[in-house]
């Protein structure tokens, strides 16, 4: 793992879902992702980004983020004070200062990078700090900020050469406090509305309804094992 | 605003197309004040803002009569249609705004009612195609274009067939919105859903199967607390959906989420009467032992004929075989292994006599080929 020159942020790589029932879990996202368009490539691996992992904790999400120099970023990260939980030869998982989890990895390790029904192109921080956060991942992670207007409270967008890749929310209007500040990856279909109803009639539940933003339609909801993730028309941005 | 004012922009919102989230964002200009539509299972359909905090926990457990929950607290007003409660309004602000969320609820209710009865006409034509391929009215290439017509391409990814069983009518199951999230989208049921008989049949994907019979007990209790649903197996053409159907049928006899047991053909009998495809059914059930006797050179489908006209008798089945009593059992076995059904059990002769019968065995022994009946 190299620390020289500078870490370039790629973009989301691959998600890690802790689940109390793997099974259940796959069985939603496959189904999730099975937009019923004839055309999709029926032998590509529709999970080849997540990954699926037991514990007997409530489900949560680890998101990995690709950057070029991986012992760098992870410097630079300690420095602003979060701390390293986990390290492999090409993946180091932290925990900012507020607590929540994520990953730097290599690019190697990053999934198919073409957008495709149920794959994960961009990733939000769910959060109560919206100020600290936005000062905090900008530095770490050497990203832009774009700040966008919307209802009730603006979406802070994060840009790596001028592409939009991550962002941050702030939840105090829509979630509880107990919902605990985290990285939620969003979902890609190029219907969020037939998303929607796929993901209710398999079990989930809309928390945030469909709504237009300026980066394109999205929703969040509560998968089955009751874990929030976010549903994305990344499609719009291809246009 | 006043009421005659805010009557008229609630309308205006409907007819304009805004459809359910353009009444909740009337209703927030109006009061001032967040308001939603949420459905029965806490899901919400729509905010005005989209990112609001509701009591969507407590609303799981809803129950009529009930105006308000949560902390600060929410109003709930129901949503009705045709005497049923469909989905809750829910609203924050003052009393002075009851009558325009009243009106908006009856309003919602009118859209849905509008929604669900166009919905009913394409469940009418799920329910011919899947009632004219389950009966074998259609078949092969004729039952893959009326299903691809329908959005359910059958290809190795299968498909399973879930069937619900509640005691609401046939009319009633099928004026039910069942998803309220695609209905207001108006992209219909999110996967193929038809009424034959007094069942809800529903065809999905197989790795959704799980949560959609959980998601469909759940809905059905709310009106029969004795419903059943039942899971098929996967099916990969017309005729092994049909079989995923018969299947599905017998395991939702019970109560909750049943799983399919090898299809028995007395079953699919008693559950199809004269219309089922039974000699091409009783082909497929059989076929795992034609495919045995032909792969290996072994005599099964002899051993089962004989067996049964024998009135299953060991000893009289044996004599009449050549073999030994413990051959004949290793056998019987072997039959049981390769098909689920073992000659022990009623069910299980039940099932080999009906095959036995529309096959023409045991007078023409091994002569019907499994392979030329299939589709």
């Amino acid at each position: 793992m190299t620390r020289n020159g500078r870490a370039e942020f790629g973009g989301v790589g691959v998600v890690q879902l802790s689940t109390p029932d793997v099974a259940a879990s796959r069985a939603f996202y496959l189904a999730l992702s099975d937009d019923g368009t004839s055309e999709r490539d029926r032998s590509r691996d529709r999970l080849a980004q997540f990954e699926f992992l037991a514990t007997e904790q409530p489900a949560s999400w680890l998101v990995e983020f690709t950057v070029s120099n991986v012992g760098s970023a992870v410097d630079s990260c300690v420095a602003l004070g979060a701390t390293v939980v986990d390290e492999s030869p090409t993946t180091v998982a932290l925990v900012d200062p507020r607590g929540v989890r994520f990953a730097l990895t290599e690019p190697a390790r990053a999934a198919d990078p073409s957008i495709h029904p149920g794959s994960v192109y961009i990733a939000d921080l769910y959060t109560r700090d919206v100020e600290w956060a936005v000062g905090f991942y900008a530095e770490a992670l050497d990203l832009e900020l774009k700040v966008l207007p919307d209802d009730p409270v603006d979406y802070m967008q994060f840009l790596a050469q001028d592409r939009h890749v991550l962002g941050v929310l702030d939840v105090t209007s829509f979630l509880d406090d107990e919902s605990p500040d985290q990285w939620l990856p969003y979902l890609s279909f190029a219907d969020v509305d037939a998303a929607i109803a796929r993901a209710t009639a398999l079990g989930a539940r809309v928390v945030g309804p469909a709504t237009a933003s300026p980066t394109g339609r999205y929703a969040i909801i509560r998968d089955p094992q009751g874990v929030l993730v976010g549903l994305w028309d990344s499609f719009s941005l291809l246009s | 605003m006043d009421v005659t004012s805010s009557f008229l922009a609630l309308s205006a919102s409907l007819r304009d197309g805004a459809g359910l989230a353009g009444l909740a964002a009337v209703l927030r200009r109006i009061s001032g004040a967040p308001a939603a539509f949420v459905d029965l299972r806490g899901s919400l359909l729509a905010s005005s803002p989209s990112r609001s905090q509701w009591p969507l926990s407590e609303l799981q457990s809803w129950k009529l009569g009930v105006t308000s929950v949560g902390t600060p607290p929410t109003k709930v007003v129901p949503v009705t249609v045709m005497q049923d409660v469909e989905a809750l309004l829910l609203a924050q602000g003052g009393g002075e705004f009851d009558a325009a969320q009243t009106f908006a609820a009856d309003l919602a209710a009118l859209e849905i009612g509008r929604l669900q009865a166009a919905l009913a006409g394409r469940r009418e034509l799920a329910s011919q195609v899947l009632e004219d391929i389950f009966t074998g009215t259609s078949r092969g290439n004729d039952a893959r274009d009326r299903l691809a017509s329908l959005g359910i391409l059958l290809d190795s990814n299968g498909h399973s067939v879930i069937v619900g069983r509640c005691d609401l009518s046939a009319s009633q199951l099928r004026m039910r919105p069942w998803n309220l999230h695609s209905l207001l989208d108006g992209s219909g049921d999110p996967y193929l859903r038809a009424t034959i008989g007094n069942d809800i049949v529903i065809v999905v994907p197989d790795s959704g199967a799980p949560g959609i019979a959980q998601v469909l007990l759940e809905h059905l209790r709310s009106f029969d607390t004795k419903s059943g649903v039942g899971v098929g197996p996967v099916a990969s053409d017309p005729l092994s959906l049909a079989m995923s159907y018969f299947q599905a049928k017998d395991a939702a006899a019970g109560l909750g989420v049943g799983q399919a047991r090898p299809l028995n053909l007395g079953y699919m009998l008693l559950g199809a009467g004269e219309m089922s495809p039974l000699r091409e059914v009783s082909s497929r059930a059989m076929k795992p032992l034609f495919d045995h006797d032909e792969r290996t050179g072994g005599s099964l489908v002899e051993t089962l004929a004989v067996y049964l006209r024998t009135d299953c008798s060991v000893s009289a089945a044996s004599d009449a075989l050549f073999i030994h009593r413990n051959t004949l059992r290793y056998r019987l076995k072997a039959i049981a292994d390769l098909t689920g059904w073992s000659m022990d059990t009623f069910e299980g002769r039940l099932h080999f006599w009906i095959a036995a019968q529309s096959l023409g065995f045991p007078e023409t022994l091994g002569t019907p080929n499994p392979g030329s009946l299939n589709d």
